[in-house]
């Protein structure tokens, strides 16, 4: 009854990776509270559909199709949906890049992927899922 | 004072006989022109004193009178032998050679021709004073040439040169001025202040003549010294010296002013000036004489002046002991630069290493995350996951292990093809088969035209050979457009194979390296697949089993990518 009052978070998936997007699907779409908005493989798609998304939190891969990397397309997202959190989810050492963007407000690196689920709860406010 | 021009006397006829000897035995040990020229001239002196000292002043037989005219003959020959000594050195203008060779013999005819010669006291004849001008004329302008010759030749000379030129100039001049004084006093028959100063100055110029053409060690020692001290300064600028060429801008400056040469250079084995001082052209009118020390590194070859080997004979040792401290100073150079090209290369294997490290630590986390996410998720959610589900995480966790395994293998090569430790395992191999395996394999939703002869053979290692066809048709699917090809020739005893698409071809900015190690974009960059070292394993593959491979642009549009086999 409680939780068909709170508004389930719109996340953005932006990965260019098949397995790597269903292993984000299948991971995040386990917290109930948080709704999968949408999904693109490049920065530059990612751009044209985030005000229609208008998501809570991305995760922002750093290599991507398309022309722009995920730490390109940070402020350019960012300028489009000012509220809207972004967490760089990479492969790459980039924390000293990411912390020194204004625009990414969170890292984490793909090997961590425990971690993730409570990362972008803690983002968002939630609780941690029991 | 009789008793004193006596004793005088006495010390002459010692002092020039030790020199007639001293000339002698020079030219005994080196058979020069110039040491026989110096022999003839102090022989000859010392002959004329002895006689002087042992045929008595009145002719008692007549051949006492022939001696006095032979002895005579010999003072006449004096200036002329001198006067050719230093023509050893530079030649004189040819009248003078003439004039010198005419008046010499017409004047050593002379006495032969007058009946006596006048001694102390006796009436000078007119024929003797024809004979005492024209003997003194010879001599005055003789000795004038040599004079002339050797001050002048010894300006720009090395210090111990220029000194012994000079001494000798000296010597010639203190003679001529005795026998000037001797013959211009009338004979009275007394013992005079004439005499006393004939005979100081005859005696002055020995050890001037001796300083001339043997000087001893210590009075070399001492015109040496400036030179040695420059010398000095010198080696100690080669511990500064960072090159060949500041090696010999330290050190030849003070060793062409020691041998009193023109230039010198520094030459290694293969005959290249690896540093000089002053170009040849630079050099004078002058005629050098060439000097070629043999070194360690090559020779030090100086050209030095016509009087060095003369007059600066025994500078030899010293050069040589500069061309040892040239050596070392060489070696030092040589040692330092090769350590630091070790070094440079360490550094710059160190930042290879890095740059794979990077790279390759990237590239295994993504697949190492994506089967540690599903495989976790399933263990934890397992009762909650849908058969179907169940099968696709598992074929994701599959792929990717297959994924890490190439990296891997990848790695595994690249190192291998490092050290030169990869094992190559030839046969015939039916290339048709092959490519359609390995493309059929990986790919077999993909429309790729096979394009080989069905009965082409290649001698390679199959695995290597699938291995690059596999990267090359890889690359093509990933970054290239359809229609996707692999077509073979042969060619000069070896098949050539390429896989071609229709894409927008290879970035012209990475055409220069696209075979060496991470020629990937950008680190980050768009081309992801990979680790970077695909293309760089495959042409040491190709080039392990006896081929090679290459790039060019597919004509209209696209990438062709190409590795020659041998043909079986």
């Amino acid at each position: 009854m409680e939780s068909q009052l709170v508004t389930k978070r719109v996340l953005g998936i932006v990965e260019d990776e098949r397995d790597m997007q269903l292993l984000l699907r299948l991971t995040l779409g386990a917290d109930p509270r948080l709704d999968l908005g949408g999904e693109a493989t490049s920065a530059e798609e990612a751009l044209e559909l985030a005000q229609s998304w208008e998501p809570d939190l991305i995760v922002l891969d750093q290599s991507l199709d398309g022309e722009l990397t995920g730490l390109e397309a940070a402020p350019l997202l960012k300028a489009l949906v000012p509220e809207t959190k972004i967490l760089l989810f990479t492969a790459y050492d980039l924390r000293a890049r990411a912390e020194a963007e204004p625009a990414v407000d969170d890292f984490l690196r793909k090997d961590n992927f425990a971690a993730l689920l409570p990362t972008v709860n803690r983002m968002l406010g939630l609780e941690p899922l029991t | 004072m009789e008793a004193l021009v006596k004793f005088l006397d006495g010390v002459r006829l010692v002092m020039f006989l030790g020199l007639g000897f001293l000339a002698l035995f020079h030219w005994l040990r080196n058979r020069g022109k110039s040491e026989f020229w110096i022999a003839a001239t102090f022989v000859t002196l010392g002959l004329v004193v002895l006689a002087g000292a042992f045929i008595p002043d009145e002719a008692e037989h007549e051949w006492h009178r022939w001696a006095q005219k032979a002895v005579v003959t010999g003072v006449v020959l004096f200036p002329y032998f001198l006067f050719r000594f230093t023509e050893t050195f530079r030649a004189a203008p040819r009248w003078i050679e003439v004039a010198g060779g005419l008046a010499t013999f017409g004047v050593a005819l002379g006495p032969f021709l007058l009946r006596s010669i006048p001694q102390g006291g006796e009436p000078r004849t007119m024929g003797f004073q024809i004979f005492l001008f024209a003997f003194l004329t010879q001599w005055v302008f003789l000795t004038l040439v040599v004079i002339t010759l050797l001050w002048t030749g010894g300006r720009g000379q090395a210090t111990v040169t220029r000194n012994r030129m000079r001494t000798l100039s000296l010597g010639a001049i203190g003679l001529a001025m005795a026998l000037v004084v001797s013959a211009a006093t009338p004979g009275s028959g007394d013992v005079s202040v004439a005499n006393l100063v004939t005979e100081l100055l005859a005696i002055t110029s020995v050890p001037l003549f001796v300083l001339g053409f043997a000087p001893p060690g210590p009075v070399l020692a001492h015109w040496r010294r400036s030179d040695q001290d420059r010398l000095r300064v010198a080696t100690a600028g080669l511990v500064r010296a960072n090159d060949a060429a500041e090696v010999a801008d330290s050190l030849l400056p003070p060793l062409v002013s020691i041998v009193g040469g023109t230039a010198a250079s520094l030459i290694d084995h293969e005959g290249t000036t690896i540093g000089g001082y002053r170009r040849p052209d630079a050099l004078s009118a002058l005629v050098p004489q060439i000097m070629s020390l043999p070194m360690q590194a090559g020779s030090l070859v100086i050209e030095t002046s016509r009087y060095s080997p003369y007059f600066n004979k025994d500078v030899t040792g010293l050069l040589k002991s500069v061309a040892s401290l040239a050596d070392i100073a060489l070696e030092r150079i040589r040692l330092t630069e090769s350590e630091r090209q070790g070094a440079l290369e360490l550094r710059g294997l160190h930042e290879t290493m890095s740059e794979f490290l990077l790279a390759a630590s990237h590239d295994l986390r993504t697949p190492i995350a994506v089967v540690k996410g599903f495989s976790s998720t399933m263990l934890q959610r397992w009762s909650d996951i849908d058969d179907a589900s169940k099968v696709e995480y598992l074929t994701v966790i599959n792929r990717q292990s297959d994924h890490l395994s190439r990296l891997v293998d990848d790695m595994m090569t690249a190192s291998r093809l490092d050290v030169g430790a990869l094992e190559v395992s030839p046969e015939i191999v039916d290339l048709r088969a092959l490519v359609a395996e390995t493309v059929g394999d990986l790919y077999p939703d993909t429309p790729v035209q096979i394009d080989v002869a069905a009965d082409l053979t290649v001698r390679a290692d199959p695995d290597h050979l699938r291995r690059i066809v596999r990267n090359y048709v890889e690359n093509a699917l990933n970054y290239g457009e359809a229609p996707f090809t692999v077509d073979a020739e042969v060619a000069d005893g070896f098949v050539r194979v390429k896989v071609t698409d229709h894409g927008s071809g290879v970035d012209p900015l990475l055409m220069s390296n696209l075979f060496q190690r991470f020629a990937r974009g950008s680190q980050e960059g768009k081309l992801r697949v990979g680790t970077g070292l695909g293309l760089s394993i495959v042409k040491g593959l190709a080039r392990a089993n006896g081929g090679d491979t290459w790039y060019e642009a597919n004509d209209p549009c696209g990438a062709c990518f190409g590795v020659t086999v041998p043909i079986a």
